[in-house]
């Protein structure tokens, strides 16, 4: 907290350490991460290719001649042996080379780049969301523990966590776009026409998903804070002459943070998985649209690299999450190394 | 005896054990009797206000809502029992496996569990219905899978407990062989704990279908289901709102009362009094 | 500036009920005085030390008084007690494991105590926690300033506590079995570090340990208590040549660096028949009562009432005599 270090000098060996730690730490967790995005690559690729089920008859139908259906498995990338078309895939994907739609005849990274507008401003204004809810409502029940107030907040995030984030959907869309009027009840209008009403188009959605992931996070961040205040570092403080509160944000909350960190990391993938849903329902034009479309067309392509880059979106996210929580606990960095 | 009477008192384990057997007996009815036939499609009767005949009303194809409500459960209670089955035989067992082996099999167990817990279920779910076509067997197939991981850190992280007890010890120092010792010390030691975990997953699992089920991809028609009825009554939302509200209310309940028999039952096995320190 | 508390008694709340964990408990500590408070774990030392700081855990209930520069503790208000809290009484912990945050690092937390009562801007607070950690004995200052608790020995991180406590030069310092959870090498440096701070500073100094052999060596005056009571007081030297109470006599005879100092042989180490009384049934009666060979029927009844040996030796019992004969230091 206190970042000026004034005139004390700066010992060159412990630098060097603490970079050397830092160093290892990084290195170890990048390798982690690109064995996890080699694992998502397989796994999606055995589920989709190796599954019993062929997408190119789905397409054409039962009574399509099989040479439609070979040439149509051609061109869909279905043939030879499995290994090497997953090694063509995953090379070509190494290189940045997405595949080509079959049902929209354009490269996947465009169609992907244009849902991103939409998916990611979502994905970030509901995490947003969710964290400044639950932070408050988490810190507001620890510190009134036991007590009425505890109790509501409780009551409210057991039932937060029980609603479906479409139904949840659907009730905001009954009460703010059929009723108050205030939202449209779905549609997107795009970025080009103006920043106002593109982001209105995202708030109900937002909501709708921040709600189920603020319950969550709340309860966590309350049994956080709540173990995190009877530690003796606590009491510490307190002996110092901290007030209650400033001991609540200055020694609690960093601490309880390393374990909601980890949440953090874990709800996000979740969070991607309700954006696949609150998009439906709201038809709002995002990757959990596509993938949906994708599938309904029966795109094998398509389906196959949007599901791999969510699945990576996710690995980096949890990546970032390691990353985060080295900055947080300093005895990490330690002990890794 | 006393366990019961404790149990009874305790709120939200009353509460949600209430709820639960409320629907567990919805659905059992709907088997043999609903009001009227969930299925029945009557073009003339479309959209009904609720009166004495249909509770609830109709929906756009005439059929009363409150059996298609009470046919749903059906389908939901289906889908959690399988999906929760696999998920917990699949999970148990490699938990298990994973702490009585240790070393790089454990390693490679929870590895793929931390990574299978960090991917979106509803992906697979996706990926299963791309190449195998739509349909509840691959909704639940999905939903289990990926309760796998979650079962599997469980199992293994309390059983890696009670493998450190002294009557453990003293088992083994008997010349027990560990996959004995696994099946009479661990898994009743740790089968309260996965009960809990169990109730809770049964409630994702009801969630997770349900929105399967919204996006077209779970049960398909005729087959009664919760969350179709929401995605059928979306378009009519400025209509018909209540037609949107009544099978989120059947969700909700039905989640909430898992999730407080689970918060009930955790209280009633591990009751953790405050601690004051001297 | 003289520390009195007067009939002090802390109930925590338990499952089982209410448990007294002080009763009655009465001793002054005067400016640059020294008191060593002995007894075993569970008698109501730290409750003691937490109820003079203010910090009793939620749910505790306390009584009597605790008078410190003439105005009562127990009665003042969460902020104004935080004024005094490591501004006037300082206090260091049992566990140097667990009593830093992990997050934080050293200097921070030291500069923390002196920037929350304003006696110092960053850069000062800074420089004064390299001179305190200095001045603890903490090799490479400097350095250690910047690192973090985990990087640093129990030892050492002891010493670092040692320094936050010092940081606002305190009127009183609390340490509560400071040395209980370092090797037994380092127990007597840090000891004698906080004595010779104390003396150095003339900060008044309350030390709680439930082993005699660390405290006697280092206060004044000694207090034993048991089972949430007082029993024996005295100056620390005049108390060991005339050790009264039963209970303080058994405590002497089980401590390990007398049974190997005082014999040639090692031998086997005497314990005191029977158990702690349970807190929460404990009646009015000696708590002593049930463990002591003396014991007569209105012991059993009524605490006994405290008897003067000597002007500075005071105990509570009512078979002082006859204990005190047997005595043999």
């Amino acid at each position: 907290m206190w970042g000026d270090w004034g005139e004390i000098p700066r010992s060159g060996l412990s630098y060097a350490a603490l970079h050397n730690a830092v160093f290892a730490f990084l290195a170890k967790r990048f390798a982690t991460f690109l064995a996890t995005l080699f694992a998502a690559s397989v796994l999606t690729f055995v589920a989709l290719e190796v599954l019993p089920g062929d997408p190119a008859r789905v397409i054409l139908g039962v009574d399509a001649p099989d040479s439609a259906v070979a040439a149509l498995r051609q061109r869909l990338g279905l043939d030879g042996p499995p290994l090497e078309r997953y090694l063509d895939w995953i090379g070509h994907l190494a290189r940045g080379e997405f595949g080509v739609s079959y049902t929209y005849s354009v490269p996947v990274i465009e169609l992907v780049r244009d849902r991103l507008q939409v998916t990611v401003p979502l994905a970030l204004l509901s995490m947003a969301l969710a964290a400044a809810l639950a932070l408050g409502l988490g810190l507001y029940a620890a510190a009134h523990h036991n007590r009425r107030g505890d109790v509501v907040v409780m009551g409210l995030s057991q039932l937060g966590i029980s609603i479906p984030s479409f139904w949840l959907s659907l009730l905001l869309i009954l009460a703010f776009a059929v009723s108050l009027n205030w939202f449209s009840s779905g549609g997107f209008p795009g970025w080009r026409n103006g920043f106002g009403p593109a982001l209105a188009a995202l708030v109900l959605p937002a909501v709708a998903l921040a709600t189920v992931q603020a319950a969550i996070l709340a309860r966590f961040i309350r049994s956080a804070v709540l173990d995190t205040m009877r530690e003796d570092y606590v009491r510490t403080a307190r002996a110092k002459g901290l007030s209650a509160n400033a001991t609540l944000w200055r020694h609690v909350l960093r601490n309880a943070l390393i374990p909601v960190v980890t949440i953090l990391g874990l709800q996000f993938a979740n969070l991607l998985a309700g954006t696949i849903v609150v998009e439906n329902v709201f038809a709002l034009p995002g990757i959990g649209r596509l993938v949906l479309q994708a599938i309904n067309n029966r795109d094998v392509v398509v389906v196959r690299d949007v599901v791999v880059l969510i699945a990576a979106a996710v690995i980096v996210i949890n990546f970032v999450v390691d990353l985060l929580y080295a900055a947080i606990d300093p005895r990490l960095r330690a002990r890794d190394v | 005896m006393t366990f019961v009477r404790r149990a009874l008192r305790h709120r939200s384990f009353a509460v949600g054990a209430a709820v639960t057997m409320l629907f567990a007996f919805m659905a059992l009815l709907s088997l043999v009797w609903t009001p009227h036939n969930p299925t029945r499609i009557n073009v003339r009767g479309r959209l009904a206000a609720p009166s004495p005949d249909h509770w609830l009303g109709t929906d756009q194809f005439g059929r009363d809502v409150l059996s298609i409500i009470m046919a749903g459960a059906q389908n939901s209670v289906a889908v959690g029992v399988v999906a929760v089955a696999i998920g917990m035989v699949g999970g148990v067992a490699l938990g298990l496996l994973a702490a009585a082996c240790r070393g790089w099999i454990e390693e490679t167990i929870m590895r793929a569990a931390d990574f299978l817990f960090a991917f979106p279920a509803i992906l697979l779910a996706i990926m299963l219905v791309a190449t195998l076509g739509s349909g509840a067997v691959n909704a639940i197939l999905a939903i289990g899978i990926f309760s796998v991981p979650v079962f599997a850190r469980l199992a293994r992280a309390s059983a890696n407990a009670i493998w450190t007890r002294e009557f453990v010890l003293a088992a083994r120092a008997s010349g027990r062989g560990p996959w004995r010792i696994t099946g009479i010390h661990i898994l009743p030691n740790i089968a309260s704990v996965i009960l809990v975990q169990a109730t809770v997953q049964f409630a994702l699992a009801i969630l997770a279908e349900a929105a399967l089920s919204y996006l077209g991809l779970g049960a398909q028609p005729p087959t009664p289901s919760w969350g179709r009825m929401l995605s059928e009554a979306q378009p009519l939302i400025f209509q018909n709102p209540m037609l949107a509200v009544y099978p989120g209310i059947a969700i909700a309940l039905t989640v909430l009362g898992l999730n407080l028999l689970g918060d009930g039952l955790r209280d009633l096995i591990d009751p953790r009094l405050t601690r004051s320190r001297t | 500036m003289t520390l009195a508390v007067e009939n002090l008694s802390v109930t925590l709340a338990t499952a089982r009920g209410p448990l007294a964990a002080v009763r009655g408990l009465s001793f002054t500590l005067g400016r640059g005085e020294s008191l060593g408070i002995v007894g075993e774990s569970g008698c109501g030392k730290t409750m003691t030390a937490l109820a003079i700081m203010g910090l009793l855990p939620e749910g505790a209930e306390v009584g009597g008084r605790i008078v410190w520069d003439g105005q009562d503790l127990l009665s003042l208000a969460d902020d104004a007690m935080g004024r005094l809290r490591g501004r006037r009484l300082a206090m260091v912990f049992q566990e140097p494991m667990t009593a830093l945050n992990p997050v934080q690092t050293i200097g921070d937390q030291i500069a923390e105590a002196l920037l929350v009562h304003d006696l110092a801007d960053r850069v000062g607070a800074m420089r004064e926690a390299v001179a305190l950690l200095e001045r603890v004995g903490i090799a490479d200052p400097e350095r250690r300033v910047r690192g973090y608790p985990h990087q640093l020995s129990g030892g050492q991180r002891q010493r670092a506590m040692i320094a936050m406590a010092l940081a606002c030069k305190p009127d009183v310092l609390i340490a509560d079995e400071p040395t209980s959870a370092l090797d037994v090498t380092v127990q007597q440096q840090i000891l004698g570090l906080i004595r010779s701070l104390a003396a150095e500073r003339g900060m008044a100094m309350l030390l709680i340990s439930h082993d005699l052999a660390v405290v006697a060596g280092n206060v004044a005056r000694l207090l034993v208590m048991y089972a949430g009571r007082g029993v024996e007081w005295g100056e620390t030297a005049q108390m060991f040549g005339a050790l009264a109470h039963p209970y303080a006599q058994g405590l002497f005879r089980s401590a390990p660096a007398r049974a190997l100092t005082a014999t040639t042989r090692p031998r086997r180490l005497p314990t005191i028949a029977g158990q702690v009384p349970d807190l929460v049934t404990l009646g009015e009666g000696c708590p002593f009562a049930e463990r002591c060979d003396l014991v007569e029927e209105p012991c059993r009844s009524r605490m006994p009432e405290w008897q003067a040996l000597a002007p500075e030796h005071r105990v509570a019992c009512r078979r002082a005599e006859e204990s005190l004969r047997r005595w043999k230091p």
